[in-house]
């Protein structure tokens, strides 16, 4: 934990020099965070070549915006992470989302690997869900659905999905709360 | 889900606003929630930190060295202005991403920010500003017409990725309301219609984001409904605001 908490330290050291326009900083926090940054942003859009451009996006957000950035209130690799989900999913919605396979729906492998206390919970939480509550809150997440597209996707009727998913919901919030 | 019922169901709305699951009428209600209910802001930000976890789940991948190539493009002090093919953004229309409440980013749990305090310009007599903290320390800012009352009120999310315009007291008038952001020396740029009434969600597609800055202006105008976001405005200035970074 003492290294995360050094590495996030660190991090947010360098998004300051980043606001203040320090383009060598930017580079490091480039090497540093691209690859996970890439990979959410793979993640969403299923497209080598989308997904660069979308990162592009991201990083020019980065740095436009890291004089914004409180690293008293956030994460700064929770706030790189979620830029690039918003805008992988925005970069999607925007050029119609046709080139998008059901695929997404199933591939929810979780990543092994870099086992923090957090992760594992999550993942022991997440496996208490049942397939269908578990696959929806990822595509929710990662592919951007509202419940009438997961809806549609899935060919259930809205309200089916919705209590689905608050079901899914609230025992996911139960089990992260109470262990 | 319009109108939760109990903190349960208060709690459930604030992850399906997180989780992106609401409409864009529910998710405009929602952010008007976070905007004035302290307790679902943090329940709201509170889902944003679960999920967060999500995110290690996500398989690392290298990209191509030619995205830092054209970062570092767009960011080299004294750039010279970049070839067409490094344009910002090649696959899409920018004007596209200026409609209002459609945008499909989630709010951020990012500390704020931007504080922007708006400055009443002519027309005088000049009323005075005014800035509104609420209980998470988020900076809101009124913008008034020429006899001092409240307009508009809007507060500028996390990142600066969108512009939470909630209307007061718009006068009546020929045409829809829009909003727009003059940089200094510069033409207007358009922020899109904004609803007479509640909550309009603008999205700052683009550059937009960047020009909310210090000695650039906002106006409102009236303008005709279609069309929107137009070009440059036409129609009656309701009212301007010059922009203060504190």
């Amino acid at each position: 934990m003492q290294h995360a908490d050094a590495a996030r330290h660190e991090l947010s050291d360098e998004l300051a020099r980043v606001g203040a326009g320090d383009c060598a900083a930017m580079k490091r926090v480039y090497d540093r965070t691209s690859g996970k940054l890439f990979g959410i942003c793979l993640r969403v859009l299923h497209d080598r070549e989308a997904a660069e451009d979308a990162l592009q996006e991201v990083y020019l957000k980065v740095w436009h915006h890291a004089r914004a950035f409180d690293r008293e209130r956030a994460s700064p690799i929770t706030w790189m992470c979620a830029v690039a989900r918003n805008t992988a999913i925005d970069w999607r919605r925007g050029s119609e989302r046709g080139a998008v396979h059901a695929a997404a729906l199933h591939d929810g492998t979780p990543q092994v690997g870099g086992d923090t206390d957090a992760d594992i919970l999550l993942r022991q939480c997440m496996d208490q869900l049942d397939e269908r509550q578990h696959a929806s809150i990822r595509s929710a997440f990662f592919d951007g659905y509202t419940y009438a597209e997961l809806a549609d996707r899935a060919a259930v009727p809205l309200a089916t999905m919705k209590s689905w998913i608050r079901r899914g919901l609230e025992r996911l919030r139960k089990c992260l709360d109470h262990g | 889900m319009a109108d939760p019922a109990g903190p349960d169901d208060r709690d459930l709305l604030a992850a399906e606003l997180a989780l992106g699951l609401l409409d864009s009428d529910e998710r405009a209600d929602a952010e008007a929630l976070i905007a004035g209910d302290a307790a679902f802001a943090r329940d709201h930000a509170r889902w944003e930190q679960r999920l967060a976890m999500l995110f290690d789940e996500v398989e690392e991948a290298v990209p191509g060295a030619s995205v830092w190539e054209r970062i570092d493009a767009r960011i080299a002090p004294a750039a010279v202005p970049a070839p067409p093919a490094n344009d910002d953004m090649p696959a899409h229309d920018p004007a596209r991403k200026w409609k209002i409440a459609t945008g499909a980013f989630g709010s951020l749990a990012a500390g704020l920010a931007l504080a922007l305090v708006l400055q009443p310009e002519p027309p005088p007599p000049a009323p005075p500003r005014v800035v509104i903290q609420t209980p998470d320390d988020v900076i809101v800012a009124q913008l008034q017409g020429s006899d001092g009352a409240s307009i508009l009120a809007l507060r500028l999310d996390p990142v600066g990725e969108r512009l939470l315009v909630r209307a007061t007291a718009i006068p009546d008038g020929a045409g829809e309301p829009e909003l727009w952001v003059i940089p200094d020396g510069g033409a207007p740029r358009s922020l899109g219609l904004v609803a007479r009434d509640g909550e309009t969600s603008v999205r700052l597609g683009g550059d937009l984001g960047r020009l909310l800055r210090d000695g650039n202006t906002l106006a409102l105008t009236l303008e005709p409904a279609s069309g929107a976001p137009h070009a440059a405005p036409s129609g009656d200035i309701l009212a301007t605001t010059r922009l203060t970074q504190l």
